[in-house]
């Protein structure tokens, strides 16, 4: 659903929040427990955890919709493909964390300052854009799959989805020769 | 073989909302529409591409289009086999979906009556979804009552507020809306304080709470006197004339964010921002100034609000992290329309410490970076009686009748500027001789 220029802003600035991944899910939870103290609640103790979970999550996503408009026939399985996925977290969203509707605009001021805190300058109002409009998709979605999702249809689990998406966030460091060690400091953006 | 993926009313999510949707899927998906106007017809879509579509004996881009003039009808989501000799598309969504028509009557379908029943779009079950089960009726009751709601709502109950048109502000019209990109600033406390100002100058004021969380009744710990709120009124078309709240100020009236119990979340995440503009108006009309408090972030809801406001002032807090969010003041201003823009009214600096050269900073930085002419003279400090005002619930200046703090009067000097800046009239001062 998105176009060329779009994918292309969204793969170039996502190479450059890989490296810096862990520092930005830090800011991005700072961010919204900022704005929204009360938040905090619906989390669990287990914040790293929970950050890793995002940022597969993220770069699931990343990887899904940047596939060459030419490839359109080609087939993913169903724990690969990002409308089942998203659906199936929105419904988790809603069923299992119970997380208020309302809280999606939240989370979406939290990501944009978080993408712009981190890129500085490569932030330019394209890539804003993108990120937006991708942000606006995947909420849809997951409000979607809160009000009308088919309950008894299979849907992706989150172990199936996690390990997806751990894979596409380690091929992408892979591919872009970041190692675990040389992750920039995080006071290097605190 | 079909399995159901998803189903529901188009009044609830529009086709273009079920298509964008479907479109960040890989997999063949079909979707099955039964529209108000009688047209049946399906679209296949793969990897963000529109595969076919039929309507009625229609087929290709003309059915596509077609299957957008109806706004009410069902639709049923579905995946099935990839066939093995898939066709060229008819082109990508993103591009279809830019040259769907504007909706409307058209020439060759009968016209609506003009005054069409609001709600009168009847369900009917699909035969075909072997694959979708409905949601039970009443389920599990651990279950959190929004995620339940969703759940259990059948789309035509979501009951959308009557439409109404957003009458435009006339020159004298004074709304301000106070805002910050970051929590806890303290937008509650000074729409408390700087409205209570503006009454004892003589003007008359209502503040308008929008915020169902960090709520201005609350914080004068009177939540139980509220009856009917603003989203009461936007959402659920209560009446404006119960609903604003006398204070001992004669000229300052409050309207509180909700009553009892709060609207029904699915509509609250609608944005009605005509019905917000038109509440807005109407206050408007019975005061010379409107103050409306806001919830924290620039977006969502806050957004909608902005959009009915004549002027908005920004509160910035003397602090590291909410400096470096504020920019988000400033971008989400430029991201309106330029016909729903509100005009900065001005940027006041709250919590100031100058004994931290941080906080100090904040505020040197606010006069280089801010357009000259937006932060306010005064500013306001970072004090304790505050904390004391929050916790006995009485604006700063009530404290203590006979010697109010003196930060109390620091709003007054504010609510000068802010007359000023909206050359709202004073009453007139005689010249006077001094010695009598
Ligand atoms: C596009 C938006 C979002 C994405 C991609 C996203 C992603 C995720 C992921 C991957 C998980 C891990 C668990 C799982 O897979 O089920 C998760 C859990 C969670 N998310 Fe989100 N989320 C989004 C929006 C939100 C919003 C708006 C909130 C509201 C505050 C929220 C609150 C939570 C909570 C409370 C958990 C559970 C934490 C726990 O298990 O303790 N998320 N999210
Ligand atoms: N100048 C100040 N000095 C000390 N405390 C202050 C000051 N201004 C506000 N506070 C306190 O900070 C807290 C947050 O203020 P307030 O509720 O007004 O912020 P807000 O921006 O409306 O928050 P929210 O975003 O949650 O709506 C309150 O406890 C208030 O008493
Ligand atoms: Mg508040």
């Amino acid at each position: 659903m998105l176009s060329d220029t779009e994918k292309t802003a969204i793969r170039q600035s996502w190479r450059l929040v890989v490296p810096i991944a862990d520092t930005a899910a830090d800011l991005f939870y700072r961010r919204l427990f900022e704005l929204r103290p009360d938040y905090r609640e619906l989390f669990g103790i287990d914040m790293a955890s929970q950050k890793r979970k995002l940022l597969h999550m993220l770069a699931f996503t990343v990887k899904s919709v940047d596939f060459k408009d030419s490839d359109w026939r080609d087939d993913v399985s169903p724990d690969q493909d990002l409308m089942l996925v998203i659906l199936a977290l929105g419904r988790r969203h809603s069923e299992l964390y119970r997380i208020p509707n309302e809280s999606y605009a939240v989370v979406a001021e939290a990501l944009l300052w978080t993408l712009k805190f981190g890129l500085g300058d490569a932030f330019t109002p394209e890539v804003e854009a993108a990120w937006t409009k991708i942000y606006t998709l995947l909420s849809r979605t997951m409000q979607m799959a809160s009000a009308t999702v088919n309950r008894e249809a299979p849907m992706p689990t989150v172990a199936e989805t996690q390990a997806v998406g751990e894979n596409a966030l380690r091929q992408q460091k892979e591919a872009m020769g970041v190692d675990e060690e040389s992750l920039m400091p995080q006071e290097h953006l605190s | 073989m079909k399995v159901g993926v998803m189903q529901g009313s188009l009044k609830e999510f529009d086709l273009a909302e079920v298509l964008q949707v479907v479109g960040i899927g890989r997999q063949y998906t079909g979707i099955e529409l039964r529209l108000s106007n009688g047209v049946v017809g399906t679209i296949f879509v793969k990897s963000g591409q529109v595969v076919s579509a039929t309507a009625n004996d229609t087929a290709g881009p003309n059915a596509f289009f077609n299957l957008f003039q109806a706004a009410d009808g069902r639709f049923f989501v579905f995946r099935t086999e990839t066939p093995p000799d898939l066709p060229e598309p008819l082109g990508p969504l993103h591009r279809m979906l830019m040259e769907v028509p504007p909706p409307g009557p058209r020439k060759s379908e009968p016209v609506q009556p003009a005054v069409a029943p609001l709600y009168a779009y009847e369900e009917r079950e699909l035969p075909t979804q072997a694959g979708v089960v409905s949601p039970p009726p009443n389920a599990s009751p651990s279950m959190h009552s929004i995620g339940a709601s969703a759940l259990k709502a059948q789309p035509a109950s979501v009951r959308q507020p009557p439409v109404v048109a957003a009458p435009p502000h006339g020159p004298d019209t004074r709304i301000i809306g106070i805002v910050s990109p970051k929590g806890g600033s303290g937008k509650s406390t000074i729409s408390l304080n700087l409205s209570l100002s503006m009454a004892r100058r003589g003007h008359s004021v209502v503040l308008i709470d929008t915020d169902v969380n960090g709520d201005i009744l609350s914080a004068i710990n009177a939540r139980s006197r509220a009856n009917i709120g603003s989203l009461d009124i936007v959402y659920n078309d209560a009446p404006l004339d119960q609903a604003l709240l006398d204070t001992v100020m004669p000229k300052f009236k409050i309207l509180p964010a909700v009553g009892s119990k709060l609207p029904d979340p699915e509509l609250m995440a609608t944005e009605q921002k005509d019905r917000w503009r038109k509440l807005l108006h109407d206050v408007s009309k019975r005061a010379d100034i409107v103050l409306v408090d806001t919830p924290a972030g620039m977006f969502g809801h806050t957004r909608t609000v902005c959009q009915g406001c004549t002027h908005v002032l920004g509160v910035l807090q003397a602090e590291v992290i909410a400096a470096r969010s504020f920019a988000r003041f400033a971008e989400a201003l430029q991201l309106l329309r330029d016909n729903e823009r509100p005009k900065v009214l001005g940027v006041v600096l709250n919590m100031l410490q100058t004994r931290h050269h941080a906080s100090l900073s904040v505020f040197q930085e606010a006069m280089q970076d801010l357009p000259q002419e937006w932060l306010f003279d005064t500013t306001i400090p970072r004090h304790p009686a505050f904390l004391d005002s929050t916790h006995q619930g009485l604006p700063l200046r009530h404290l203590d009748d006979d010697v109010p703090p003196p930060v109390a009067f620091l709003f007054d000097n504010l609510a000068a500027e802010v007359a000023q800046r909206l050359s709202l009239q004073i009453p007139a001062l005689r010249a006077r001789p001094f010695l009598l």
